[in-house]
């Protein structure tokens, strides 16, 4: 007799609803099921209203992610399995406004993301390539941190962005660790500058949910805290 | 807020803190240690403030506990998204009612050593 799953999915239209509800479906386990082989499954099976964004299916487009089990993860690559029990709950990820159901709007995230300027600006002056050759320090560190999918779990998890919404997050500050700790970059003390704001790193108080909770294993309380070291040097006049 | 304020108000933060487990740990086996018998006594706390040191140790002790308080303090009002204006006035009176309580309390531990027994 097959396994089945208790799946409780929250369930909100902003649209046509004044509150949001719960709704209980059950679902078939297979063996090697991800969660979102189970909400695929109420969609084409049981409701068909059923919104949630995914894309990729294998961890790589950060799509995927909700809030699974009282933790945000990407749902492509949470298994079944590994929550230990036959009863999920699966709500939408925190901090972020519900456009329906398990589907958030991800502008808050991206305007921040914004805001660091998370692209590369070329050195002035530069007239030839520069290469950061592979067993370098600063290589090293830089390309962990490049993992980020921008999936947005750290950014819901993280409890400063619930109290203060203009927080601009690990996912954006840890970006901007990586433009800044790029040596043929340009923008780095212009970027040093914004997130050096009041509403920048000085916010993190190192809880560690972000790393906690990244399906990439980035740890951004690192990244912040060595923003925090670079921001007080250049205070003291010294660059690093 | 100018960036540089906020650098500094952190290395200070750290900074006193470390400063505060240092000075505690010195009250603490003042008190234990060197207060004799069980029960502490305004005679002996009067007698221990005549040294500079001692009072010098205190003066740090306020100083650094004040700040670190009171920068706590603003930071909890920051991460709770309170706007421009009560920010500034939060800052405002953080920093005159901290100057307040280190004026009160330097007096009272510089009357140790010059006017009490």
């Amino acid at each position: 007799m097959k396994n089945i799953l208790k799946v409780k999915v929250f369930r909100c239209d902003p649209e046509t609803d004044t509150t949001p509800r719960y709704d209980i479906f059950h679902v078939p386990e297979i063996k090697n099921m991800a969660v979102l082989d189970v909400v695929f499954h109420i969609q084409n099976n049981q409701d068909r209203s059923l919104a949630f964004r995914s894309s990729c299916r294998i961890g790589m487009c950060g799509s995927c992610a909700m809030f699974i089990n009282g933790k945000a993860r990407l749902a492509c690559r949470t298994g079944v399995a590994t929550l230990g029990t036959k009863e999920l709950t699966i709500t939408p990820l925190p901090n972020l406004p519900v456009i329906k159901d398990l589907l958030v709007d991800m502008d808050p995230f991206f305007e921040k993301y914004e805001k660091i300027k998370p692209y590369f600006i070329p050195e002035e002056g530069r007239k030839d390539f520069c290469s950061v050759p592979e067993g370098l320090k600063e290589r090293r560190l830089i390309d962990e941190m490049l993992e980020c999918i921008t999936c947005g779990a750290c950014y819901s998890a993280c409890t400063i962005v619930t109290t203060n919404p203009e927080y601009l997050g690990p996912a954006a500050l840890n970006r901007a660790f990586c433009l800044i700790a790029d040596k043929r970059d340009g923008g780095g003390d212009e970027r040093l500058r914004i997130v050096s704001d009041s509403n920048g790193i000085w916010r993190c108080h190192g809880q560690f949910n972000c790393g906690e909770v990244c399906p990439k294993k980035i740890t951004p309380t690192w990244t912040i805290q060595q923003l925090k070291k670079r921001s007080v040097f250049k205070m003291m006049g010294i660059h690093l | 807020m100018n960036k540089d304020f906020n650098a500094l108000a952190w290395l200070l933060q750290r900074i006193t803190a470390v400063g505060l487990v240092l000075l505690l740990g010195i009250h603490f086996w003042l008190l234990h240690f060197k207060t004799h018998g069980e029960v502490i006594k305004f005679s002996d706390v009067s007698m221990r403030l005549h040294t500079w040191t001692l009072v010098l140790i205190d003066i740090c002790l306020l100083i650094f506990g004040l700040y670190h308080a009171s920068n706590g303090i603003y930071s909890i009002v920051q991460d709770y998204s309170v706007g421009g204006n009560g920010r500034r006035v939060t800052l405002w009176v953080l920093m005159c009612g901290g100057c307040v309580l280190a004026i009160i309390g330097g007096i009272s531990l510089f009357r140790f050593l010059y006017v009490a027994g």
